[in-house]
């Protein structure tokens, strides 16, 4: 398993009914490509976050497929329109098979 | 064998040509066009309803944003040609993800057109593509 993996996730706390937020994700993560050799010249296996599900109250609100030309720790920004009060959920799956959550709270007024 | 500078030298190369190159191959990778081609299948391919904004250079191809915009978009999906891995990413919309836009940061193993693809409700494929001038590769 990874070490150190650390979530970020960056919403309002508060938008009004029918407003588009922006939601920003983090995840501190190494994402080991496959491809680099080691001092041995020997492959070091992949090891990447290869999903991210991002969902509000079970509703998807998107999908993420990673492959290993993402950046370590990989970010992504992106909308979602929200008409009523409820809760992110936030999903990373790790090749690996550990898989890293989050929530974050939204009050729609 | 008399161990001279010169056989060494030539042992030394066919070593390297002997075990280096298969060290180096690695497993088959789809190409670009490939992957390019799973994902338009047989739908029209249009070159509007989509933008890529990417840097046109950047020192460090470990870290390169791109943001993709496609209004009304199901799916896109974004290509590295010149990358070991083709694709990069690709992300499927829900119904709340109203402006179907995203950022993230991508590697970039040295200059190219990078394309972006998106997939909308009509059946058509948006295609568009970006270069990108890259200084350092961020693959290694």
């Amino acid at each position: 398993m990874a070490t150190g993996v650390k979530t970020r996730i960056k919403l309002p706390d508060t938008a009004g009914a029918g407003d588009v937020i922006t939601i920003k994700t983090q995840i501190t993560h190494q994402m080991e490509t496959g491809l680099r050799l080691d001092s041995a010249g020997v492959p070091l296996p992949r090891s990447i976050i290869h999903r991210l599900h991002c969902t509000f109250d079970g509703e998807a609100v998107g999908v993420v497929e990673l492959r290993p030309g993402i950046s370590a720790s990989p970010f992504f920004e992106f909308d979602a329109q929200v008409t009523r009060s409820g809760v992110f959920q936030f999903a990373w799956h790790d090749d690996d098979g550990a898989v890293y959550t989050a929530v974050k709270a939204i009050s729609v007024t | 064998m008399r161990l001279t500078r010169r056989t060494m030298m030539i042992t030394a190369c066919a070593t390297w040509a002997g075990i280096g190159l298969p060290a180096r191959a690695q497993p088959a990778e789809p190409d670009a066009d490939e992957v390019i081609a799973a994902f338009i299948g047989d739908a029209p391919v249009r070159s509007d309803g989509i933008t890529l904004d990417l840097p046109e250079s950047v020192e460090d191809g470990y870290r390169v944003r791109a943001e993709i915009d496609a209004p009304g978009a199901e799916e896109i999906m974004l290509i590295a040609p010149a990358n070991p891995v083709k694709a990069v990413v690709s992300v499927q919309f829900g119904a709340m993800a109203v402006t179907h836009r995203v950022a993230t940061r991508i590697r970039l193993a040295g200059p190219q057109q990078v394309v972006a693809l998106a997939r909308m409700p009509d059946g058509t494929v948006c295609r568009t593509t970006q270069h990108t001038d890259v200084l350092i590769g961020g693959c290694g």
